[in-house]
């Protein structure tokens, strides 16, 4: 499977796409990321807990995701990863710092347009529980654009449906499916929106290497033919060797970054991060 | 193992409040019942003890009627024997009797007693103002006053009762009336049967003797000081010769005795009408507990699995949760029976039974009271938690090591379940029709008994079957509709158990609004026939018109359809010879004045609701009665003196009126008789609410002040019945209202349950846009569908068998068979279960929607 060739974008731009609440604007704020970052965060503290026992899963990030690339953040187990990933997309809210999402100033969101701002602007993957158990594969994808009310784009649907191989299970509900087959159709639901942003939190995780490298070589190719921008925390080097850029955490901090990484390159920062 | 299972039981301790809830108002609801009942019994005790206490001894007339055969003389002389018995220091009859009371308008029936002149005889304690100082003084019992509005130092009139004076052969003088003085009020305790609503006079003897009323059934004695007892016993025994009519006991022996005499049949009564709805509401509560433990096992069948890896036998998985279930069982059955008390003390203090809320030494709180709902309670939910203790006991050590399953396996059906459904419902469904055909109680009522099992047992097919149908309508809420219509449905069997303990309480609801709109439909026809004329006002004296101001008045309630004046005219016949009864002596039945009314038979025909059509010109109407003294019969021509000289008519009866004859109005005047209009009927419009259009018939007559009218017809009989009907609907309503406030308590539960389980679902669907708002909807929605779908089956269920039920009653007691629907009231019912579904699923909803997309995501 790879993504599409001649699929032409026909909806707008996705900036003009999402966000119909409050864009508080950020920009005069000097942002410390790339001025054409996707999403960013400055300043991001997240302590779970409070006073002594409370434990600082991110320690003054800042960090930006160019657009149109594919990103993998990778550190040890417990650096923060999965922490960071939700505080970026907007699941959870940093205890200190902000969050940009284009131009959008997340932290200032009430949990109502926070909650726009995911269904229209940003796509998801987790590692499993991706889909409704009541619902067939193909409202699953189509959820979002129900969720908002819009009408789904069937060319798109079945320009993604056909790539990723699950046309003919569109029908079926996902305990009919395979654990591929139900990433997969995660997959198509993350980008019918046509998201500015997808966050995938090891989406390979439970899958074998054969259907994870599929899966990865699609994500992939949809940010090569229309410039997706992806950001995936992974533990793997094979797959984040599918990506442009790596960033590695440990502790909550920012401990590196590698561009164009090989398997070999982010084996040996992993293990001088004691990972 | 045991650590284990208090352990699990702690870590869930949430998940079980809903079905604790519903074993609490279960079994609170049977405690309540018994200590109610047993607080009334116990009152009722006091109250037949305490006069007899007061007596040192007590001489009875046992044989009740004896009394009054016996006649004034051998009573006094009675009274004689017992007074000249050594020891005796006093001898009072208790006389008691029944009096008219009239006061501020209102007329009563009250009980009269005497007032004993003795001060240790009197059994009740004064408590406001002071005891009567001369006969025209009376004191009165305090709460029935309290409540009926009088207070000391008013004044009430009491008037002897039609049959005293009769009995005295005084009938053609006005009955004996006295004007008194209320001195003082006493408290005699009360129950609901004696102190509550009649009012108790107690009056000097002077005054008794006025009213005629010297009926007493027993003589209360004192002693003189140091007299013995026991010896005065055998004198006044000896005195009596035998124990025919007359016994001799002490207080306290007379005082057991009368307590026997009551004893059991107030509270077994009371007991069996109230019981059965403790049961429904405890079997209704099962419901609700099945699902919680089937909910519960399931969700921990991945720790059963592991259990069992580990070396666990499936008799321990099995005692565990049986265990589990006994401990739950246990405590909710004991806060039941605890909150049961209190309710019953609530109940008990305004109905006058206790002093206070928290008087509870005076509730009637036996031994029994106190274990019983709490052995049902028990029972109740270790039956319930027998079916999924064993689905729990099944799972396989194996499952452990699985992935956990996307999505609950939902079991199917069994075949055997599905047949032995059908069987039930088809069998009993067709005796049901058969007795409801051939009017046999016989058959119907097994057969309704097996159709409701056969219908439960397929409620598992048929409720997500119907749950899904109406679940199509919620698509049109978007998103929202289609998630919770699928949630709704996804386990069949936790669905149709919700749904059906809805079901249960509505479909009883229904049955009975049914039946008694059917019986109150069938009682208005019978009503129609027997009692044709709604409202007939006529003046008090013979004769006199009725003024026009009344008709105006009449004409313009809104209650009244239409009026018609009738013209009216008395004239004398004597009876002939030939005419006679046999037997009778035909000088005692000299002459005899009847009246004769005239309509207009077009008139009539609107006024009446029946036997109009019999009126014609030549025809005379005759009740029975008058048509059975003069020995005619239907058909007959008979000459009645009307006016000047006689007139020919045909006779016909009717039932239109129940004195005098009727004509048309032209032919009553052709007699040349002098006529007036002495009677205005009315028919009242068919939407009228009869129990409000008597008061406003009433006070219409109160009005008419300078000529006084009588209102009668129909509608008081009608009113009535309306009221009783209604009245007894509103009390059986709410003992179900218990069984249907645990079924929506159930569909808490169940939501609750299952937004638990889908802790991950809702959390991913935060994550994907769903706002808090839509979250909360799509519980409410899924609420109200298990709501709608319980009631709507209920309701349909609850119809159908009240109709076979209505047709075989009917039929078998000879009446013809009428159906009706109460449109209304069922409307409202199904109307209820929308706002009850959307309440059960505020507190799951809240839960639901407070946790973080991303916190549940990473929840294990
Ligand atoms: N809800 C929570 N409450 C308390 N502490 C938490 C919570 N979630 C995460 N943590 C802690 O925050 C730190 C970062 O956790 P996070 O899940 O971001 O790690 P991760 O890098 O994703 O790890 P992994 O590779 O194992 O998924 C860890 O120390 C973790 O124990
Ligand atoms: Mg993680």
């Amino acid at each position: 499977m790879s993504f599409p060739n001649g699929s032409q974008r026909t909806a707008a731009s996705p900036a003009e796409q999402g966000g119909a609440d409050g864009q508080h604007g950020s920009a005069g704020q000097p942002a410390e990321s790339a001025p054409e970052a996707a999403t960013s965060g400055s300043a991001l503290v997240k302590v779970y807990g409070s006073g002594e026992a409370g434990v600082r899963a991110l320690d003054n990030v800042d960090i930006g995701f160019a657009g149109g690339r594919f990103s993998a953040i990778m550190g040890p187990s417990g650096s923060g990863k999965s922490t960071l990933m939700h505080c970026l997309a907007g699941l959870d809210t940093p205890t200190s710092g902000r969050v940009m999402l284009g131009t959008t100033d997340l932290t200032g969101l009430s949990d109502k347009q926070l909650t726009l701002t995911r269904r229209d602007r940003i796509g998801f993957l987790f590692q499993s529980f991706n889909l409704l158990p009541t619902l067939t594969a193909e409202q699953n994808i189509l959820l979002p654009l129900e969720l908002s009310g819009r009408k789904p784009d069937r060319q798109w649907l079945n320009e993604l449906t056909g790539a990723l191989g699950i046309d003919q299970r569109l029908r079926h509900r996902p305990s009919e499916l395979s654990g591929g087959q139900q990433q997969r159709v995660a997959v198509a639901r993350a980008l019918i929106t046509r998201p500015e942003v997808v966050f995938a939190d090891e989406p390979t995780g439970a899958l074998d290497s054969k259907s994870g490298a599929n899966l990865l070589e699609f994500l992939r190719g949809s940010v090569r033919q229309f410039g997706q921008t992806v950001v995936m925390v992974t533990h793997d080097p094979v797959a984040a060797s599918h990506a442009d850029s790596v960033v590695l955490l440990a502790d909550g901090n920012i401990a590196g970054r590698i561009d164009e990484p090989t398997q070999e390159a982010v084996l040996d920062s992993l293990r001088r991060l004691g990972g | 193992m045991l650590r284990n299972t208090l352990l699990q039981l702690r870590h869930n301790i949430g998940r079980l409040s809903a079905a604790g809830l519903a074993i609490v108002l279960g079994v609170g609801f049977v405690a309540a019942t018994l200590v109610f009942t047993g607080t009334m019994q116990s009152s009722i005790r006091h109250m037949v003890a305490a006069p007899n206490l007061a007596a040192d001894i007590v001489v009875t007339d046992d044989t009740a009627g004896i009394a009054e055969q016996e006649g004034d003389d051998q009573r006094q002389r009675r009274l004689r024997k017992v007074r000249n018995t050594e020891g005796v220091a006093a001898a009072v009859p208790r006389t008691e009797s029944y009096a008219n009371a009239s006061w501020a308008g209102e007329r009563y029936s009250v009980e009269v007693n005497r007032l004993p002149e003795r001060d240790s005889l009197r059994w009740y304690e004064l408590a406001e103002g002071s005891y009567p100082g001369s006969a025209d003084e009376v004191v009165l019992s305090q709460r029935a006053a309290e409540s009926a509005n009088i207070s000391p130092g008013e004044t009430i009139t009491l008037q002897q009762p039609q049959y005293v004076s009769a009995r005295e052969g005084e009938s053609e003088k006005p009955p004996v009336e006295r004007e008194v003085t209320v001195s003082g009020l006493v408290d005699v305790g009360s129950s609901l049967l004696t102190g509550g609503s009649r009012v108790t006079v107690f009056a000097p003897q002077e005054l008794l003797d006025e009213l005629g009323t010297i009926d007493y059934r027993a003589i209360d004695l004192l002693l003189t000081d140091g007299a013995d007892t026991s010896a005065v016993l055998d004198r006044l025994r000896d005195k009596f010769d035998t124990g025919q009519y007359a016994q001799v006991r002490t207080g306290q022996q007379q005082a057991e005795r009368a307590v026997e005499m009551f004893s059991g049949s107030v509270a077994a009564a009371m007991n069996a009408v109230l019981l059965p709805f403790g049961a429904i509401a405890l079997f209704v509560a099962g419901f609700v507990i099945v699902n919680t433990f089937s909910v519960l096992h399931a969700q921990r069948s991945r720790q059963y699995a592991l259990l069992r890896c580990v070396g666990a036998t499936r008799g321990q998985i099995r005692r565990s949760a049986l265990f589990e279930a006994l401990l739950v069982g246990l405590v909710t059955s004991v806060i039941g029976t605890v909150f049961g008390v209190l309710v019953s003390a609530a109940v008990s203090w305004p109905l006058g039974l206790t002093d206070s809320p928290i008087d509870f030494g005076s509730l009637g709180i036996t031994p029994l009271a106190l274990t019983a709902p709490v052995a049902a309670g028990l029972l109740v939910t270790f039956l319930a938690s027998l079916a999924p203790a064993a689905r729990a006991m099944r799972v396989a050590p194996l499952a452990a090591l699985r992935p956990v399953p996307d999505e609950q396996s939902s079991r199917r059906i069994g075949r055997v379940r599905l047949v032995s459904a059908v069987v039930l419902t088809v069998l009993g469904a067709g005796l049901l029709l058969g007795g409801a055909l051939l009017g046999s109680m016989g058959m119907a009522v097994p057969g309704g008994l097996a159709a409701v099992l056969g219908v439960l047992l397929f409620t598992p097919t048929l409720i997500p079957a119907v749950a899904r149908a109406f679940g199509y309508l919620l698509r049109s809420f978007g998103p929202t509709g289609t998630l919770a219509s699928g949630n709704a449905v996804r386990n069949p069997y936790r669905a149709s158990s919700t749904s059906t303990a809805l079901m249960i309480g509505v479909g009883l609801i229904v049955l009975l609004l049914t039946g008694t709109a059917s019986a109150r439909h069938s009682a208005n026809e019978q009503i129609d026939q027997r009692y044709p004329v709604d409202v007939k006002v006529a003046a008090e004296e013979q004769d006199q018109p009725v003024p026009e101001g009344v008709r105006q008045r009449l004409e313009s309630l809104d209650g009244t359809a239409v009026t018609a004046a009738l013209s009216g005219t008395s004239f004398e016949m004597t009876r002939s010879e030939a005419s006679t009864p046999e037997g009778a002596d035909p000088a005692e039945t000299p002459t005899v004045t009847f009246r004769a009314l005239g309509i207009d038979p077009a008139k009539l025909a609107e006024v009446s609701r029946h036997g109009a059509e019999d009126l014609r010109p030549g025809t005379v109407l005759v009740p029975t009665n008058i048509l059975d003294y003069w020995g005619w019969s239907e058909g007959d021509r008979v000459e009645l003196p009307i006016g000047d000289g006689s007139d020919t008519f045909r006779v016909a009866t009717t039932k239109l009126l129940r004195s005098g004859i009727l004509l048309t109005r032209s032919d009553l005047a052709a007699t040349g008789a002098e006529t007036s209009t002495t009677e205005i009927w009315a028919r009242a419009a068919s939407d009228t609410y009869m129990p409000g259009y008597t008061g406003e018939l009433n006070s219409l007559a109160e009005e008419s002040a300078s000529t006084p009218v009588d209102v009668g017809g129909a509608v008081q009989m009608r009113a009535r019945f309306t009221q009783v009907l209604d009245t007894l609907l509103l009390i059986v309503t709410g003992l179900l209202a218990v069984a249907v406030i645990i079924a929506v308590v159930g569909i808490a539960n169940t939501l609750g349950l299952s937004v638990l389980e889908r802790g991950r679902e809702s959390a991913l669907l935060r994550a994907l846009g769903l706002t808090r708002g839509q979250l909360r909807g799509t519980l409410a929605l899924e609420a109200v569908l298990l709501a709608v779908v319980g009631t709507v089956l209920g309701a349909v269920i609850g119809v159908l068998f009240a109709f076979g039920g209505v047709a075989a009653m009917f039929e078998n007691i000879g009446l013809p068979v009428v159906f009706a629907v109460p449109w209304a009231p069922l409307l409202l019912v199904l109307l209820c279960a929308v706002p009850a579904g959307v309440l059960a699923s505020v507190l799951p909803a809240r839960r639901a929607a407070k946790a973080q997309p991303a916190a549940a995501l990473s929840e294990e």
